[in-house]
């Protein structure tokens, strides 16, 4: 049928309703092409009956995912690209500041921070009972853990002259080491021990020996400061819960 | 095509997340969302619909309502889904055939009345969708979402009389391109058209 064959449609609204609702009725009482229309809409209201269940098992476990307790964005999404969504990023946020406490906790610890955060960052922690190495009072290539770890008797041994403190320990650094052995070498169990020599700086102080033990005094800040001046800094004694 | 009664216990057992509820939901649901949505984006339909369930389970403890209820809440879900699709591909619909394309789709035959009564259900979504999106939208509501009028306006955001006036130009155009009276080009007035997307 040619284009210009074609009468103009004439429906009106009551007409469409029915077609709509799909109570065409006779289609010989309906305006040219209404019938056509009737079909169509006919076919679009069957479409809406055709099932398609080839998805139906991921999306409802979707679904279910959603709804159970603690599901949420993360669950959904099957088909959609998944997106950021804010609420990982507290986690994200609290994962972050974990991982660098961590992080600068060990650096800290071990005295490797620079010497302006070590210094804060002591101070800081010194306030709930935690002591760590100051740049200012060992150097930064030392270990002060070394001498951290020895016994409470090593800060006895390092007071200076004149101090009243009953100790057996001697008043120069010189004579921490046994006198049977010539600095630098100390003794051990077994006899003599020379410490390896470490170019830069060169050792001064082996490790204290735990035989000279007798101190009643808690070591003092005066404590501190002349251990470092007398020893050269390689046996301050932070570790030990002295302030500084 | 109804729950009926079952509808307010599928409901709440849907709510606790029973898996026999959400899949007599999707039964009862996806064929109509899937019909409207390859009417509005056929290539995107299946996704879409996913997403349509999935979101309707988001919201499915905060809803309220009847089945009639549920059901043009559903398509609102839909139709919105439609719009973000368009947003998101940066255009307004699904592009429309041209002209010249209509009457192919639209098996031949000696009689057009017995072309038309053939036509298969991909054909008359196809058909709908040369249609300006308002009118389009407004006719799968009505037809394949089977919402009366005042919920499709509620739904597209327009007045009771604005989508009766949409549906009648909806069904003129159609049977005008059944007749293969004109081109689907010059149906609706411009301003309809600036306020089709959802």
């Amino acid at each position: 049928m040619a284009p210009d064959e074609m009468p103009r449609i004439d429906l009106d609204p009551q007409a469409a309703e029915r077609l709509i609702a799909g109570r065409a009725g006779d289609p010989a009482d309906l305006p040219r092409g209404a019938a056509e229309v009737a079909h169509v809409l006919d076919a679009a209201r069957r479409a809406a009956t055709e099932r398609d269940d080839s998805r139906m098992a991921t999306t409802v476990a979707a679904m279910g995912d959603v709804l159970a307790p603690g599901g949420g964005a993360a669950a959904r999404r099957p088909a959609a690209a998944r997106r950021w969504h804010p609420a990982a990023l507290p986690r994200v946020l609290a994962a972050g500041a974990a991982g660098l406490t961590v992080l600068f906790g060990g650096l800290a610890a071990a005295g490797a921070l620079p010497a302006a955060a070590q210094n804060p960052v002591a101070d800081l922690v010194s306030h709930v009972g935690i002591d760590l190495p100051r740049p200012a009072s060992t150097g930064p290539s030392e270990k002060p853990v070394e001498t951290a770890t020895t016994s409470t008797s090593t800060t006895s041994t390092t007071l200076p002259t004149g101090d009243t403190t009953p100790t057996t320990a001697p008043t120069s650094p010189t004579t921490v080491t046994a006198p049977a052995c010539p600095p630098p070498s100390y003794e051990g169990s077994n006899g003599c021990i020379t410490p390896l020599p470490v170019p830069e700086p060169p050792p001064t102080a082996p490790p204290p020996i735990p035989t000279t033990t007798t101190t009643t005094r808690p070591p003092s800040p005066t404590t501190t400061t002349s251990t470092t001046v007398a020893s050269g800094g390689s046996v301050g004694g932070h570790a030990h819960g002295d302030t500084p | 095509m109804a729950l009926g009664e079952q509808f307010t216990d599928v409901l709440s057992a849907a709510r606790a997340g029973a898996p026999w509820a959400l899949e007599t939901l999707y039964r009862e649901y996806h064929p109509s969302v899937l019909a409207f949505l390859r009417g509005r984006a056929p290539a995107e339909a299946e996704d879409l619909a996913s997403d349509v369930f999935i979101a309707v389970a988001e919201g499915l403890t905060r809803f309220e309502g009847d089945e009639d209820g549920f059901r043009s809440w559903l398509f609102t879900i839909t139709y919105r889904q439609v719009g973000q699709l368009r947003r998101r591909m940066g255009r307004r619909r699904t592009d429309p055939f041209p002209a010249d394309e209509v009457g192919e789709r639209v098996p031949p035959g000696d009689a057009e009345s017995d072309a038309m009564a053939a036509i298969s259900t991909q054909q008359a979504l196809d058909l709908i969708a040369t249609l300006p999106p308002a009118q389009g939208e407004v006719l799968l509501l009505r037809v394949v979402a089977d919402l009366p009028v005042d919920e499709v306006a509620r739904i597209v955001n327009k007045r009771p009389t604005a989508v009766r006036a949409l549906q009648h130009r909806a069904i003129v155009g159609l049977a005008r391109r059944a007749a293969r009276d004109e081109p689907p080009k010059d149906e609706s007035p411009k301003e309809e058209k600036t306020e089709s997307s959802p």
